[in-house]
């Protein structure tokens, strides 16, 4: 059964759409900056990619919850990507037969509520503890929308997302609906987090030059930066497609577990090789027909090595010749976002027949050689894009998006 | 036809495996919980977590496991029994939210705190001395499914739910449909949840969940089956909906465990059972 992608929005550091993100990423600029959101002067990392301010989108008839919801961070950016999606696929999405599938994160209690719940010895109010729950922003997305079909939401770190349109492609072809809004949100770019991936060593310290510190694949890497954002995509069936023109077809969707540590990626790259192999099995694809695989590329030591092995041992002898590149270079990592967001990059390179580039990468580590895009895009027509997204404890997943 | 080959479970009520152990409830197993008795209601279904250490590879692993993650090993290693070719098994986990951080990182709060409030550049400086550096990833919803994978050397297809009671229905319609569609021949699905500590007891309070607090996990081995091969248990689709249950009165609120744990109890009792679209029948003797 073939699935179409109808809709797409995404807000980034890059900036908000997805037209305005492509413009970004064709001249491969940087949403990368020192962090505004607090005072970041005694921390050993000052930088990250944060979204741009944003005020809530006006929406009508808002019951406290959803007022909640959009008075946070996570709830805005959740809307404004969302919205994007459902204007660009131009269809009413209610009903029974619409589901959602959500890859997100619990949103972390942030310090002014830590602090109150230490001194006063309680718990934060209901509205609170809704907003912090990981399936909030599905009830946003539902009252948006109207949809009333299954919900779920995947919370597999950095794959979270990924997994989350995979599962949406699994219920569309199984019949359960006709048409699935799926995609992720993460908002990460606060104290507790910059200290806690900060003291694994995970991030960069690059302070004096935040915008070259997202350096994919390069030989200088030394960390990813942390960022914040959201992607959402609707999906569709034939049977709804009507005489409306999709954007193009989600094809294949392959996921697996590392099983190696929770901090490491394995040196040999098994778990990618393995998710990337079922995504090309699923999408009825051979390893040289994707034209591009857009790479978790997160600019750690081992993510990029382990993903290199990967990639060369599931395309075996194209896999030094298909293009990769990471978008991370521009727009950070987005965690639980990125799986999204990066589907929708792939997207718009097979629609616009341009591959965006790795920015920073000045001179590739020997053990990361792939046919890389440094710098500057490369216009080329292709039928297939695959996306990886990687996460923390080593879950995988792979999109392979394709012209219709 | 796809059969449940295998249950392991967990809970205040004991352990439980392969339908040979069901699930004891003919004892009462709340108690009074030392950490809850500040609270208007003090008893908790508490469980015995201390297994899980029998399956780690390393033992020095044991730091990155919260309760829950504990509990989930114990139960996967039983549901899974003695299975071959592991890397690929699928497995499908259901969460609960996320421990909240401030146990363990009280110590960085406290030394974070300037005139009464949280500062954060004292964060960055006394705070982040004492503050756990492997917190973050600790208590990542999908580490129980990562400990899993790890310890059990389970690489296939994979995923895990987060959003309360349901996350355990939705990781076994996951793996029930995994199986049927050939994505792996045999799946690990389950659950596991702990709400027993003083935070999340006061919050389920503040929810109006007066139950007393519960922690458990259960997994069931799913694989594809022949006609001639015996199994304890057959599942199927049929899209109709029985009662959900759940056993809280007796081993407390379990979360995302609540639902799944019902259906362990049930099947162990030899109940057909119709639940979430799915249809249990007992197998061959």
């Amino acid at each position: 059964m073939t699935i179409f992608i109808t809709g797409m929005g995404m807000i980034t550091p890059l900036g908000e759409g997805v037209e305005s993100n492509w413009r970004s990423l064709m001249d491969a600029k940087s949403g990368i900056k020192g962090i505004t959101r607090f005072d970041p002067s005694g921390f050993p990392v000052r930088f990250a990619a944060e979204c741009p301010n944003v005020d809530p989108l006006p929406i009508d008839n808002q019951s406290p919850f959803i007022a909640r919801q959009l008075a946070t961070l996570k709830g805005r950016l959740t809307a404004i990507a969302l919205q994007e999606a459902l204007t660009m696929a131009n269809v009413d999405l209610s009903g029974p037969r619409v589901g959602i599938c959500l890859g997100s994160e619990a949103a972390r209690p942030d310090l002014a509520l830590l602090a109150n719940r230490k001194k006063e010895g309680k718990s934060p109010d209901l509205a609170d503890l809704d907003a912090l729950s990981p399936d909030a922003p599905v009830k946003l997305i539902q009252f948006m929308t109207g949809a009333t079909g299954p919900t779920s939401v995947v919370s597999t770190a950095c794959t979270s997302s990924s997994q989350a349109i995979g599962e949406g492609l699994l219920q569309l072809r199984r019949g359960e609906v006709d048409a699935m809004i799926v995609g992720g949100v993460d908002v990460l770019v606060d104290p507790l987090m910059v200290t806690g991936f900060s003291l694994l060593g995970a991030l960069s310290t690059r302070n004096d030059d935040p915008e070259a510190a997202s350096r994919p694949f390069d030989s200088q890497r030394d960390g990813f930066v942390l960022g914040e954002g959201a992607g959402f995509i609707v999906l569709e069936n034939e049977k709804r497609l009507g005489g409306r023109e999709p954007i193009g077809r989600l094809s294949g969707y392959g996921c697996s577990c590392n099983a190696y540590r929770i901090t490491d990626s394995p040196p040999d790259g098994r778990g990618a090789a393995q998710s990337m192999r079922s995504a090309l099995y699923d999408a009825g694809l051979r390893p040289e027909s994707i034209g591009y695989i857009n790479a978790h590329g997160t600019s750690t030591k081992m993510n990029d090595a382990s993903e290199t092995r990967g990639i060369l041992s599931a395309f075996g002898q194209v896999g030094s010749r298909v293009p990769v590149s990471s978008t991370k270079s521009m727009m950070g990592h987005l965690v639980a976002a990125c799986g999204a967001v990066e589907a929708i990059v792939s997207m718009l390179a097979v629609r616009n027949g341009y591959l965006p580039p790795t920015r920073n990468l000045d001179s590739v580590d020997p053990d990361c050689v792939l046919n890389h895009i440094p710098h500057e895009p490369i216009q080329s027509d292709i039928e297939h894009a695959m996306t990886n997204a990687f996460g923390f404890g080593g879950s995988n997943g792979t999109l392979v998006v394709s012209r219709c | 036809m796809i059969g449940i080959t295998g249950i392991g479970g967990i809970s205040a009520g004991g352990e439980f495996s392969h339908f040979q152990s069901p699930l004891q409830l003919d004892l009462p197993v709340l108690a009074e919980y030392a950490d809850l008795v500040d609270l208007p209601q003090s008893l908790a279904g508490v469980a015995d977590k201390s297994g899980f250490k029998s399956h780690l590879k390393r033992r020095k692993a044991a730091k990155l496991f919260t309760p829950a993650a504990r509990m989930g090993l114990s139960a996967a290693a039983m549901a899974l029994g003695e299975a071959e070719d592991r890397q690929s098994i699928g497995l499908f986990v259901g969460v609960g939210r996320e421990p909240p951080d401030e146990g363990e990182a009280e110590m960085a709060l406290v030394c974070s705190e300037r005139n009464g409030q949280l500062d954060p550049l004292a964060l960055s400086g006394p705070g982040r001395d004492v503050y756990p550096p492997l917190l973050p990833l600790k208590t990542l919803p999908n580490m129980i499914l990562a400990h899993i994978s790890i310890h059990l050397d389970l690489m296939g297809c994979n995923g895990a739910w987060a959003g309360g009671p349901d996350a355990g229905v939705t990781a076994l319609l996951a793996a029930y449909w995994a199986v049927c569609e050939g994505r792996c021949e045999v799946a690990l699905a389950g659950a596991s949840d702990s709400l027993i500590d003083l935070g999340q007891a006061r919050d389920l309070l503040r929810q109006g969940i007066t139950t007393a607090p519960g922690e458990g996990a259960v997994f069931m081995r799913l694989e594809r089956i022949s006609d001639n091969r015996k199994t304890p248990w057959e599942m199927e689709w049929t899209g109709e909906q029985g009662a959900v249950d759940s056993l809280s009165e007796e081993i407390g609120y379990c979360g995302a465990t609540d639902a799944l744990l019902h259906l362990a109890y049930v099947l162990s009792r030899g109940d057909t059972f119709c639940w979430r679209g799915l249809r249990f029948t007992k197998g061959l003797p």
